[in-house]
């Protein structure tokens, strides 16, 4: 049991580059944060459409909080808007660092702070993308340890920190997918129903009033993703099904980013997929020794032979 | 080594005990105690075993610090044990005239349609569905001051479960709310 855990969490070395994932998660959130900026005013000042005494009450008065760095930045005369500014600056600049691998540690640690901070300051417009940045982002901090130990630490902590990754995919669909069979939408077909009549466009709404002549496609299709969502933990361990509910994840989240419009929602979630589960992609050993040989037998090899001879001969 | 490792392990394990302990609180949230009637046998039995479960409050401390910087502050029960049936529309005219909520982002807009989320959740705890509208109309009067008064009308789209469609063949039943007027005051 514990050479089995010591393998499992330690010595996982079938991941993608470290480098890559960091990378990868700290551009999604620039992204993120970058849409927003248009509206940063609205949403995260104390004059905001929800204002922060509002915000702040939903919190507890230990969690970190704008108010935080605006409240004394306020008495040093700078206004509300140019601090938020500059937080939100600090942030983006903090994330940019981890990418061009500039003080990766601290610029992590600095990234998920005001991420947090930022987030609870808007705790009534937080939603799922945001909950599974801080993860992302608190995973970041493990990926960049390496650049204060040594390689053999470095490797233990990268290991861990790909597992717990996988460990929280498999806790958030067991648990979306063990709260659903507790209802009866998903059992008797309502669920997919109400999805594509409550958050569909009008092609969607069509579509549903066609297929409601068939109303065992609902049917399966929530039976479907609750019975992934439970399984997903067991399949994805299995060489045989791990692709099946890799693809069957990514697709549900192409659907839900392009039906319910929740679009960084689902693009976070597949990049957290393939981070997690990258080494689906990794070419096969065969098929690098193929190409290898491919390389050195058949086109390093000249396909005529060349006579030179010199007039005098 | 070891000692990196015993380190490692106990994150995993403060990780794991928060996160299931947060789903399992979510399990037993509100919306299942607001929608007992659509909550299966299987449902009835979780909800109450998760109900009975105790935390310390040391524990319960760690725990809230951990998971806020871990994200799994929230659980992940997405659109469980139900589907939401229903849509609630905030729709805000000024001077006879509707007008939109002064965000460009597509992202900001789902944000505050999140947040619209809550306001449904807590419809009938009216001191704060007020306090909720009073700040939004604010900052419309902020940006806009030709604006004295504000209504804010509530529509509800309640859709049809699929069988009683296949009967009537009506997907929606829609409901108009005349909300709340707010006024400008000098």
């Amino acid at each position: 049991m514990i050479d089995f855990l010591n393998n499992f969490l330690f010595q996982y070395n079938n991941h993608i580059k470290r480098e890559i994932a960091s990378k990868a998660i700290c551009l999604c959130v620039i992204i993120h944060i970058s849409v927003l900026i248009p509206d940063i005013y609205n949403l995260l000042s104390s004059h905001g459409l929800i204002d922060a005494g509002i915000q702040n009450s939903f919190i507890f008065s230990t969690d970190p909080r704008l108010s935080w760095i605006v409240g004394p930045l306020m008495k040093l005369g700078v206004s509300e808007s140019v601090s938020i500014l500059a937080i939100v600056c600090v942030y983006m600049l903090s994330l940019l660092c981890v990418i061009f691998g500039y003080a990766r540690l601290i610029c992590s640690f600095f990234a998920l702070f005001l991420h947090v901070m930022i987030l609870d300051s808007t705790y009534l417009y937080g939603y799922g993308a945001d909950y599974i940045e801080t993860f992302l982002l608190f995973i970041n901090l493990f990926l960049n340890i390496d650049a204060i130990v040594n390689v053999g630490k470095g490797n233990i902590i990268n290991s861990f920190a790909f597992r717990l990754l996988q460990i929280q995919l498999f806790i958030i669909y067991f648990f979306s997918g063990f709260g659903k069979a507790m209802g009866t939408d998903w059992w008797n077909g309502n669920a997919i129903w109400f999805m594509m009549n409550t958050y569909g466009n009008l092609y969607l709404k069509d579509i549903s009033v066609i297929l409601s002549s068939y109303p065992f496609f609902f049917k399966i299709s929530g039976w479907l993703i609750m019975i992934m969502e439970l399984l997903y933990p067991i399949l994805i361990m299995f060489k045989k099904t791990r692709k099946t509910a890799f693809f069957f994840m990514v697709a549900m989240h192409l659907a839900i980013a392009f039906i319910m419009k929740l679009y960084f929602f689902g693009a976070i979630m597949i990049v957290f997929n393939i981070i997690a589960f990258g080494e689906i992609f990794k070419i096969n050993k065969k098929v690098i020794e193929f190409a290898i040989w491919f390389d050195e037998k058949i086109l390093s090899k000249p396909k005529f032979e060349v006579n030179v001879k010199t007039q005098n001969q | 080594m070891k000692k990196t490792k015993f380190i490692l392990l106990s994150i995993l394990c403060l990780h794991m005990i928060c996160a299931i302990m947060v789903n399992i609180a979510g399990l037993n949230f509100e919306k299942i105690k607001n929608y007992k009637e659509k909550i299966n046998p299987l449902g009835k039995l979780i909800t109450s075993l998760a109900g009975g479960i105790k935390v310390s409050q040391t524990m319960n401390h760690i725990m809230a610090f951990y998971s806020v910087y871990s994200g799994t502050n929230k659980g992940d029960e997405f659109y469980s044990p139900n589907v939401p049936s229903s849509i609630i529309d905030f729709s805000y005219i000024a001077n006879g005239k509707p007008i939109n909520i002064p965000l460009f982002s597509s992202e900001a807009k789902i944000k505050f349609v999140t947040a619209t989320l809550y306001l449904e959740s807590y419809f009938r705890k009216t001191a704060l569905r007020n306090q909720i509208l009073k700040s939004i109309s604010l900052r419309i009067f902020s940006i806009d001051s030709t604006i004295q008064k504000l209504d804010i009308n509530i529509s509800i789209n309640e859709v049809k479960p699929l069988a009683s469609y296949q009967d009537q063949k009506q997907i929606i039943n829609r409901l108009f709310i005349p909300g709340f007027v707010i006024t400008r005051r000098h």
